[in-house]
């Protein structure tokens, strides 16, 4: 996807026609099924999102609803560094985690620069780490990151440290919505360790 | 729009939605959902969230409103008095010969029973982490460990869900709503122990697999500040899995049992402990739903030559402290403020990292109760359970009150004071006079800390200040007040053995997490071994922001050298186990690490912080 459709498919330039995709998704709240409680309190806001592979997902019905999750924040352009660290630790516990990975338990990336991080430029950094299936990197409107990180807490309330995107790449927020489970854990932590930490999610 | 209505149509509609089972097509007609984001619209166009989202913390009164409760319509419940197992027999335990072990069953086939086994069968890094690798208890005996002090008193505790009233007027009225405690009370029920008389908790773990919207059925129980052998400890990476049970061996010893022989050093008692859970990553929203209570220890019989000295929980004897029959006027305050949604349900913010305050403080689970006092001391144990709030203690009468111990350990000396600072955690034993008052007098508790967020409080001094608890005097009769305020109180043991080890810690935030010197907790690292018997000195540092951290030490107490390099206040010359760590403070502690081996943890006690994930290991060897 070059850079105007994706702009286009966030919104950004007008379009002749609506996607067809978005009113696909637009159907998948299905009959019946009530939010969890984090879903209600708008911990969990269901935000369309782009995957590296350029689909069209939305955050709550598509990534969250039914499945075990870790989610953490990078960004391509990484200002310490640390973000190939990171990714490479947490490749590592994908392996640990075996087959659970993409049947129930999933792993979510988002970027904090998505104006940047097309989906192309994703699908580049994922292949570069030999992403496998269950692990999504993603990218949105730039409005619609921002209210998923502050939601999630990954923000500071001292301006100056909240602009500096450094400090919400430490951590990954891991979960069970149908349980409600909800914890957080440094992305630096052992591999063994967070994938022992999925135990605790559905025991 | 205000906020506050905002927040009740969208939590509302919410409720209406899920009830109805509206598809998103549905909602689209409605005109309820922005067809752009996929949000649900309330009336104003905004959601929930959005009342808040500048910043992840909601702020009680401004962002987010408990419904309206009257005040002093419920009596202050005294904390459950817990009891042993029938006839204190120990044969309801099976636990085989008498040697702290269950039955020997084999690891892999549990399918219930002790959790120890399961824990070190899904992880075993866990295995390593007590001295001793078949899990058997320090101190009970068969030459493990120091000393020989197997139980005399057999208690069983079981945490689990039940409903709970906060408060009559809230929506759910009577029946209340689900709440997680022990023994299916909230707080858990008192324990009154004893030095020299070791007791043994079997904690079951029969929480439900759904849990509040927060909290997680996997706990671990920390004894805080018993001196514990670390398996009995209530370690974080131990978990007390649902549908098993973990049992704990609390020697009731004094420290210093290898220096000073027998069971320890009298002058190192400590006295208001309490009990919570601390499963790892998940303490804050555990604590939150009530898994916590107290444990009052008294001395050893006999345990000073002097008969006017020792706190025996009989105010005819030793230092006289108020107690009276069945311990009537030694009384347990547990302090705890929560945050309700406008419909009167939990709300726990799950997302934010500066802390959880509530609007609502409750004392021994209730929101602003009164309790009837006769016209004599009381000693109250002041206990504030979190998860993150500092409260400010005055009297509306402005009235002195006596602190006798801080953290629960007896001060050298009681101190008369008007207000007291009180962190997470901290417990300060306080006497009360009311012998002075008319009958039908009601003085009222203030807290006038200002508080807005999780990270501390402003400073400010609210005028009058929150009204917490009402006390009412009252003509009964209560026979004679044969207790004292006595001029002299537990003395200080000496501290002039030599610091084997300097260490600097340093607590701040950093990427996005909550730090020591630079990291997050990791579960595989030690972070200082220490050699059992010796002393080191710690310098704490606040590393800056203007976040206030209560530092807890598991295991031995410290003492101040300095505090921002000056003496500390007067309570806080005793020893303590809680760092009331001000923002930028600085402070250097004596500690020491004796008798028993293992793990034990340093953690903030904004126990938001320590879950996210502020907090080292230490290992005595």
């Amino acid at each position: 996807m070059d850079r105007r459709s994706f702009l286009s498919s966030l919104g950004l330039v007008p379009l002749v026609t609506a996607m067809p995709s978005e009113a696909k998704a637009q159907e998948k709240l299905s009959v019946g099924k009530s939010l969890s409680r984090a879903a209600q309190a708008g911990y969990l806001p269901n935000v369309p999102l782009l995957t590296h592979h350029g689909e069209r997902v939305l955050f709550y019905d598509d990534l969250i609803r039914d499945r075990t999750v870790l989610f953490n924040f990078f960004l391509v352009g990484c200002p310490d560094g640390l973000c190939p660290t990171t990714t490479a630790n947490l490749r590592d516990a994908y392996d640990l985690l075996g087959d659970r990975m993409g049947r129930d338990i999933f792993f979510y990336t988002i970027t904090l620069t998505p104006i940047v991080d097309t989906p192309k430029r994703l699908k580049e950094y994922a292949e570069n780490f030999s992403i496998k299936p269950g692990w999504l990197f993603l990218t949105g409107k730039p409005e619609d990151i921002e209210l998923l990180r502050r939601s999630q807490g990954f923000a500071d309330s001292d301006p100056e440290r909240d602009a500096d995107l450094s400090n919400h790449t430490g951590m990954a927020r891991y979960g069970n919505d149908n349980l409600e489970r909800w914890g957080a854990i440094s992305v630096r932590s052992k591999p063994s360790n967070i994938a022992s930490t999925f135990k605790w999610l559905t025991a | 729009m205000k906020n506050e209505k905002i927040i009740q149509q969208t939590m509302d509609l919410h409720r209406e939605i899920t009830k109805e089972g509206l598809t998103r097509r549905d909602l689209l007609k409605m005109g309820l959902l922005s067809a752009g984001t996929g949000m649900l619209l309330p009336i104003s166009g905004l959601s929930l969230r959005a009342a808040w989202a500048d910043n992840s913390c909601p702020v009680p009164g401004k962002d987010i409103f408990s419904p309206p409760t009257r005040p002093w319509v419920v009596e202050l419940p005294r904390l459950v008095e817990k009891q042993t197992v029938l006839n204190n027999d120990p044969a309801v335990f099976d636990i085989g010969n008498g040697g702290g072990l269950p039955a020997p069953w084999a690891v892999g086939t549990m399918t219930g029973g002790d959790s120890k086994y399961r824990c070190c069968e899904e992880n075993p890094e866990l295995h390593f982490a007590t001295p001793y690798p078949e899990l058997d208890h320090q101190g009970w005996g068969k030459g493990l460990g120091l000393g020989n002090q197997p139980p005399q008193k057999w208690y069983e505790m079981r945490a689990k869900q039940f409903n709970h009233v906060w408060h009559p007027d809230m929506p759910a009225g009577s029946a209340g709503q689900a709440a997680w405690g022990f023994d299916g009370v909230v707080p858990g029920p008192m324990f009154r122990t004893r030095y020299g008389e070791p007791h043994f908790t079997r904690i079951h773990n029969d929480l439900p697999q759904k849990n509040l919207g927060f909290g997680i059925n996997q706990i671990s129980t920390h004894m805080h500040n018993l001196h514990t052998p670390s398996e009995s400890d209530g370690n974080p990476l131990y978990v007390n899995h649902s549908g098993h049970y973990w049992d704990y061996h609390y020697p009731n010893v004094y420290a210093g049992v290898n220096q000073f022989g027998g069971i320890g050093d009298p002058n190192e008692a400590l006295g208001t402990l309490w009990y919570h859970d601390h499963k790892l990553d998940f303490t804050s929203q555990n604590v939150y739903a009530g898994l916590a209570g107290m444990n009052c220890i008294y001395d050893a019989w006999g345990a000073y030559a002097d008969p006017n000295m020792g706190d025996y929980g009989d105010e005819t004897k030793g230092w006289r402290l108020p107690c009276g029959n069945n311990y009537e006027f030694d009384v347990g305050l547990v302090f705890h403020d929560r945050q309700f949604d406008p419909n009167g349900l939990d709300f726990f913010p799950l997302t934010c990292f500066d802390g959880a305050i509530g609007d609502k403080i409750t004392v021994n689970g209730k929101i602003q109760p009164f309790m009837p006092v006769k016209k004599r001391k009381y000693r109250f144990r002041l206990l504030n359970m979190g998860p993150s709030r500092q409260y400010e203690w005055f009297f509306n009468n402005g009235q002195p009150f006596v602190v006798i111990a801080n953290d629960g350990n007896l001060l050298p000396a009681p101190v008369l004071v008007k207000s007291i600072k009180q962190s997470v955690a901290e417990r300060f034993d306080i006497i009360v006079d009311f012998s002075q008052f008319q009958p039908g007098t009601e003085i009222i508790l203030l807290n006038r800390a200002e508080q807005v967020n999780g990270r501390g409080p402003t400073g400010n001094l609210l005028s009058p200040g929150q009204q917490v608890l009402k006390f009412i005097v009252t003509s009964d009769a209560f026979g004679v007040d044969e207790s004292r305020i006595p001029a002299k109180l537990r003395p200080l043991p000496s501290i002039t053995q030599a610091v084997s080890q300097k260490r600097t810690w340093k607590f701040e935030r950093s990427g996005g997490e909550w730090v020591v010197n630079g990291k997050p907790f990791n579960r595989d690292v030690v972070s200082a071994t220490i050699p059992e018997g010796s002393a080191e000195q710690w310098t704490i540092i606040n590393g800056g922001g203007s976040w206030m951290h209560p530092v807890h030490i598991h295991y031995e107490e410290h003492r101040y050298l300095s505090y921002n390099r000056a003496t500390p206040e007067p309570t806080a010359r005793g020893r303590k186990d809680v760092i009331r760590l001000d923002a930028n403070a600085q402070c250097e502690i004596y500690m020491r690490f004796r008798d028993y081996k293992g793990l034990y943890p340093m953690h903030c006690h904004n126990v938001v912080h320590e879950d996210h994930a502020m907090m080292v290991m230490f290992k005595i060897v």
